[in-house]
């Protein structure tokens, strides 16, 4: 379970993962803050202003990957929960994410999934 | 230049029969998710054809213009993926996977994005799916909303040389139990991937 002032990221070039991801978290935990990014870039951007305490990634995105993003995000955020949420279910990526210390979650995206990553 | 006949005979289709087989059942699993709803599955069918010749088969499924999604995708094999929905269900689709949970001006508005990633999450399933039988990594471009008419989809980009290409084309249909929905995915690939896929294939026989 994470503390109760968490920032999420929620990282997708798809609108509708990334409204769909938020209206799951935020309707249960009302209280965290929920940032987007449509693409790596604008991530780590967000990610160079404040810190994040969980931050979900989709894999293949335009401009940088899910795995270039995450190479960068994991040193600096050492303690987040960080995950891939991606289509691309292949043992390749998630041995990637394994490679990462960072979890992997498969789309397509349901609440059940969402809420028992999140707490 | 690689001629089809040294390149299809009847065990191979067999064995990609039965891989989009595989593929596809991971990928209907996905929808089926997706929609709460059982998905079923056609026979895949497996043939050498011309590029433009896929429009006409197509074209007996679904008539009038379609929307769906195209990926191409690189690798061990490389080629182009597709998902294709007669036009006027697509917005049906995209109401089964959102259900409730937007507006229909939203829906309407949201229409191409929502179809951009139910495209993702069905073709990235069959397409892993393909890369972990073979033990080898396929490399997804970022998939890409279409809409209009059949020929305009598939000649549209197309050199008119390679418009006459002979093309493997693998097909499945499937339909969405009790939704009025019926779609198609469909893999093109040229006779040099083929070659490089039989190649894969063969080597998971011989292992």
């Amino acid at each position: 379970m994470l503390m109760t002032e968490v920032n999420c990221l929620i990282v997708d070039d798809s609108r509708m993962s990334r409204m769909i991801v938020k209206r799951i978290i935020a309707s249960t935990h009302p209280e965290w803050k929920i940032e987007e990014a449509g693409d790596g870039q604008e991530a780590l951007d967000k990610a160079s202003e404040k810190d994040f305490e969980l931050i979900l990634l989709d894999y293949n995105m335009p401009i940088m990957n899910g795995g270039e993003v995450a190479e960068i995000l994991r040193p600096r955020f050492p303690e987040a929960k960080i995950a891939f949420l991606t289509a691309n279910v292949q043992e390749a990526i998630k041995n990637k994410a394994i490679d990462l210390h960072i979890d992997f979650i498969p789309k397509p995206i349901t609440e059940a999934k969402i809420k028992k990553y999140v707490g | 230049m690689l001629d089809k006949t040294q390149l299809i005979d009847e065990l191979f289709v067999d064995v990609v029969a039965e891989m989009l087989n595989i593929g596809m059942g991971c990928a209907a699993a996905s929808l089926s998710e997706m929609v709460e709803s059982e998905v079923i599955l056609s026979v895949p069918s497996v043939e050498f054809v011309s590029r433009d010749h896929v429009t006409e088969i197509i074209s007996k499924r679904i008539q009038g213009d379609a929307s769906g999604v195209i990926q191409r995708f690189n690798g061990a094999f490389w080629g182009d993926a597709l998902l294709l929905f007669p036009e006027d269900q697509s917005l049906e689709l995209v109401r089964a996977v959102l259900q409730n949970s937007i507006s229909l001006d939203d829906l309407t508005e949201m229409q191409q994005e929502a179809m951009t990633e139910i495209g993702n999450v069905i073709l990235n399933a069959c397409l892993s799916s393909l890369a972990d039988i073979f033990n080898n990594q396929i490399l997804g471009e970022i998939p890409v909303f279409v809409k209009g008419p059949l020929h305009s989809l598939f000649n549209d980009n197309q050199q008119q040389d390679l418009i006459e290409d002979v093309v493997l084309f693998l097909n499945m249909d499937f339909s969405v139990k009790q939704k009025n929905l019926q779609g198609y995915v469909t893999f093109l690939m040229d006779i040099n991937s083929v070659a490089a896929f039989k190649e894969n294939v063969e080597n998971i026989m011989a292992a």
